[in-house]
C-alpha cells in the first residue's frame, strides 16, 4: 500500500473507528451504578472499558501515522473534527449521570445492537485491510466484539420476547435509535478510496449489508427496523449538541493541563 | 414519580433467580464451582458468567445451574442424613493408611531373622 498517497483516506477511516468506540465507551460508562441489576452493571461496565481500550488502540495507530498524540486526539479535538455516528453520542435518556439520570435501558440495548451489527460487519472487512497494522488490530478486536454482541443479543431477545411494557419500550427505543442511525453505515464518500487502496476492501457494501442483517435479525425477534434517518451526518463532522457535552465531560481533567503526564 | 422500569426504581424481578456457575479449567478436568450470580434466564446467566467471572481465563466447559435445581442435604447435625457428619459410622480403621503402620516394624523384624525351615513354619 502506498502509505503517502492514501494517508488522508486512512486517517479518515481510523478516525471513524476511534471516535465511534470512544463515544460508545463514554455513554456505556454512564450506566455505572444505574444498570438494571448488579451483575449487568459489572458486565456493561466491563464492555465499556473494552470499547475504550479499542478506541485507544485506534488512536495510537493515528499517533503512529503522525496525526497527533492519541490523548490529544481523544480529548482536544472539537466536534467538527469528530467522525463518530450521531446515534452513538446521544444521551442514555432524560437527565444526566449526576443529575436525575432517568436513563432508558431499552434505548441502550437498541442503540448497542445497531452498533454491534455495524461493527461486526466493518471488522469482517477490515481484517482484510491492506494496512497491516489495522488488519491485525481488527482481528484482535473482532474476537472480543463477538462476546459483546452475544451479550447484547441475549438481552435484546429476552426483552423482545417478554411482551407487555418491556417489548413496547423496546419498539419505541428502536424508533428513536433508527431516527439517528442514518450516518452509522454512511461512509461519507470515502468508500471508493478505501476500496481502491484496499484499506477496507468491501466498504461500499456496508450500508446494504447492515440494513439487511438488522432487518433479518429483528424480524426473528418479532421486531421491525423503523425508518432509518439522520438529522446530522457525524461522518462529515456534523454533530448534535450532545457531542459537545460528551467532549466537555470526557476531557474536563485533561484540559486543565494537557502537557501533564498522566 | 418515575415510570416503572426506569433506573433508580426498584422493580420486582419475578423471573430472577440465583445461578451457580461451574467451569472446566482443564480440557479433561472436572467441572468446578466458580461463582453465584443472579440472572433472568439460563442464557443470560451464561453470558454474565463469561463477562464477569471468566474474562481472562481459558475454559473448556461452562455450566450454569439454577440454585433451585440443587437438592441439599440437611445442615442440622442432629438430622440422621446430615451431610457433614461422618462420625456416626463405627470406627473403620482398616480403611485408613495409618492403620497399617505396624506392618513396617513387622517387615523389619522378619528381615532381621534368619530364615530356617523352623521359623518359616
Amino acid at each position: 500500500m502506498d502509505e503517502k498517497r492514501w494517508r488522508p483516506a486512512l486517517g479518515e477511516l481510523l478516525a471513524q473507528l476511534a471516535d465511534d468506540d470512544l463515544v460508545t465507551a463514554f455513554r456505556a460508562s454512564e450506566w455505572l451504578g444505574l444498570a438494571p441489576h448488579l451483575e449487568e452493571d459489572v458486565a456493561w461496565s466491563s464492555i465499556a472499558q473494552d470499547e475504550m481500550g479499542h478506541a485507544a488502540m485506534y488512536f495510537s495507530l493515528l499517533e503512529q501515522l503522525g496525526f497527533g498524540s492519541a490523548d490529544d486526539l481523544a480529548h482536544l479535538r472539537g466536534p467538527a473534527d469528530r467522525r463518530n455516528s450521531v446515534l452513538l453520542e446521544r444521551p442514555n435518556g432524560p437527565g444526566t449521570y449526576l443529575d436525575q439520570p432517568r436513563f432508558d435501558w431499552a434505548y441502550a440495548l437498541a442503540r448497542q445492537y445497531l452498533y454491534d451489527t455495524l461493527e461486526a460487519l466493518r471488522l469482517d472487512g477490515l481484517v482484510e485491510s491492506s494496512y497491516q497494522p489495522l488488519a491485525e488490530l481488527a482481528a484482535k478486536i473482532r474476537r472480543e466484539e463477538r462476546y459483546h454482541a452475544l451479550h447484547h443479543a441475549t438481552w435484546l431477545e429476552e426483552v423482545a420476547q417478554a411482551g407487555g411494557e418491556a417489548s413496547e419500550r423496546l419498539r419505541h427505543a428502536f424508533v428513536r435509535a433508527a431516527a439517528d442511525a442514518g450516518d452509522l453505515a454512511y461512509t461519507s464518500g470515502w468508500a471508493r478510496e478505501w476500496e481502491e487502496s484496499g484499506l477496507w476492501p468491501d466498504a461500499s457494501e456496508l450500508p446494504a449489508a447492515w440494513a439487511h442483517q438488522v432487518e433479518r435479525e429483528l424480524s426473528h425477534w418479532g421486531l421491525v427496523l423503523p425508518p432509518v434517518a439522520s438529522v446530522h451526518n457525524g461522518r462529515a463532522g456534523e454533530h448534535s449538541p450532545d457531542l459537545a457535552s460528551v467532549i466537555a465531560q470526557l476531557s474536563d481533567v485533561y484540559r486543565t493541563d494537557p502537557v501533564a503526564s498522566w | 414519580m418515575t415510570n416503572p422500569g426506569q433506573s433508580g426504581e426498584t422493580v420486582p424481578h419475578q423471573d430472577f433467580g440465583v445461578y451457580e456457575v461451574f467451569a472446566q479449567t482443564q480440557p479433561l478436568g472436572a467441572m468446578e464451582w466458580q461463582a453465584s450470580l443472579m440472572a433472568g434466564s439460563p442464557q443470560m446467566a451464561l453470558s454474565l458468567a463469561q463477562q464477569n467471572f471468566l474474562r481472562r481465563r481459558q475454559i473448556y466447559g461452562l455450566w450454569v445451574v439454577p440454585r433451585d435445581a440443587i437438592a441439599k442435604a440437611p445442615t442440622d447435625p442432629t438430622d440422621p442424613s446430615h451431610a457433614a457428619d461422618a462420625l456416626f459410622r463405627l470406627p473403620k480403621g482398616y480403611r485408613e493408611l495409618s492403620d497399617y503402620h505396624y506392618l513396617v516394624s513387622k517387615w523389619r523384624q522378619y528381615q532381621q531373622q534368619a530364615m530356617t525351615p523352623d521359623t518359616m513354619a
